[in-house]
């Protein structure tokens, strides 16, 4: 948000000057200090609900400052062996949660004897995001398969709310896909329509989105389990769907 | 394993252990003690009428000035009898909060198994004593809650505001909603409306020219 802003501006008249001292913002921040930012995954990230399963896609892109600190980074995390999670906003802060999402999942897991359930995952999230949300700059879409209710998405916007949805975007390239995603979505799309919504929403977000870019990642989850796909940078599907 | 989550935070929400983090220059968004609303909801209007009480809520979250969700619920139906409804208008992970603590308190009352369940008004009172202790440890619940129920026959309506300011009336309205709507309702409300008349003066209040500013989709909840 605001450190997204001030990553862009480049004061010419001391640009070359790097500075060192990371412990305090100078007032005219050169942006070139990147070993003083925080690590960033600035992203776009999406997962959308077919009859039958998920897909969940993200962006490769990490951020520190203006340097990409990772081209090819994997935002698509698995908490479970069905149930997934996309994570955008600090990169510590999110795979911190994730990690404990992980290992309190794997216990519950043990006792409940079976598969746990997308909402009990997305519960355990927002019971994370939400008791801390002083101190997380935490935007998560966790989405997965279960027998219950088939797939589900969910989304855990900062704040720690928690929705659940027919398809949810999120991180900073997901503001210029709005648009994009009002006009092209439908409700119970075959799992192929679901894979090309995906592509060309994330193609179109890191095209535009400083902060998005790299390769897609997709992960397609349902009953017999998940799929990893993925689309190089230089073959991404932009155009109309 | 819940408990060691929330003993942890609750001991940091309270001040009583260090915050690592404000030591560090993580950016402003790091360590702030007041905390500010980010996905927010709109006006809440509900109007008592003979027999039992009607609340509307829109259903769009905005994040800041876009309109980020649609279809999200802010009214819910709790207490071991479901016949209390609470609608907040705000933050909506704090109103989350609220509905779960809600919740948590109804299964223990469920447990007791003594037939004594909470009436609306006692809820709104404990409610208001929740918003009130969080704001006086600088860290409100930021929402105007609206508690709306029937006991025995006789209807409820009380709104408690992200300060603690409570109040009990025959309509109330949260938000935006409490500048436009309620003069509509104060023209309008007579002890005697029925429950079709107060959904059309609801519909009237939410559809209302100066609302549709921000365009919302309303939902409407009886509760009898």
């Amino acid at each position: 948000m605001s450190s997204f802003a001030g990553r862009e501006l480049l004061n010419p008249a001391n640009v070359m000057e790097a500075s060192y001292d990371a412990g305090t913002t100078l007032q005219q921040d050169n942006g070139l200090n990147f070993l003083g930012k925080e690590v960033d995954t600035g992203t776009t990230i999406m997962a959308v609900q077919y009859d039958g399963g998920v897909i969940v896609g993200a962006d490769s892109r990490v951020s520190t400052g203006v340097y990409i600190s990772n081209r090819a980074s994997d935002k698509i995390t698995a908490v479970d062996d069905r149930i997934y999670c996309c994570r955008s906003g600090s990169a510590a802060d999110t795979q911190a949660v994730s990690d404990y999402v992980r290992y309190f999942l794997d216990q519950h897991r043990m006792e409940y004897g079976q598969p746990p359930k997308v909402a009990t995952a997305a519960n355990l999230f927002q019971m994370l995001c939400y008791q801390n949300k002083n101190m997380l700059t935490a935007g998560i879409i966790v989405a997965g398969w279960d027998k219950e209710k088939g797939g589900q998405v969910f989304a855990l916007p900062i704040g720690g709310a928690l929705m659940e949805r027919e398809y949810a975007t999120g991180g900073s390239g997901s503001t210029y896909i709005y648009g994009f995603c009002d006009a092209f979505f439908k409700p119970g799309m075959t799992k192929q329509q679901c894979e090309d919504f995906v592509t060309k929403g994330l193609c179109h977000a890191m095209a535009r989105d400083g902060s998005s870019g790299g390769i897609i990642r997709m992960a397609i989850i349902d009953e017999s389990g998940v799929e990893r796909k993925f689309i190089a940078g230089d073959k991404l599907p932009y155009g109309p769907l | 394993m819940a408990n060691r989550v929330h003993g942890a935070t609750w001991a940091e929400h309270a001040g009583l252990t260090d915050e690592p983090y404000a030591a560090k220059e993580a950016g402003p968004e790091a360590s702030q003690r007041t905390l500010y609303p980010m996905v927010t909801g709109g006006s809440v209007v509900a109007v008592k009428y003979a027999g039992g009480v009607l609340v509307a809520a829109d259903t769009l979250g905005f994040y800041g000035s876009l309109a980020r969700y649609d279809k999200i619920r802010r009214m819910e139906a709790v207490g071991v009898r479901k016949d209390t409804l609470v609608a907040a208008g705000g933050d909506l992970s704090d109103y989350q909060y609220i509905v779960k603590t809600v919740e948590a308190r109804a299964v223990e009352e469920y447990a007791l198994d003594d037939g004594a369940a909470m009436s609306p008004a006692a809820l709104h009172s404990w409610l208001t004593r929740m918003m009130y202790q969080r704001r006086s440890k600088m860290d409100p619940l930021w929402n105007s809650v609206v508690v709306a129920g029937c006991r025995d026959g006789k209807p409820y309506l009380g709104a408690s505001t992200m300060l603690g300011v409570a109040f009990e009336d025959n309509f109330v309205a949260s938000g935006i909603g409490a500048h436009l709507a309620l003069p509509l309702l104060r023209k309008r409300w007579t002890p005697t409306l029925t429950e079709a008349d107060a959904k059309t003066l609801l519909e009237d209040c939410m559809n209302s020219p100066a609302l549709c500013k921000t365009p919302h989709s309303p939902e409407l909840s009886v509760s009898q």
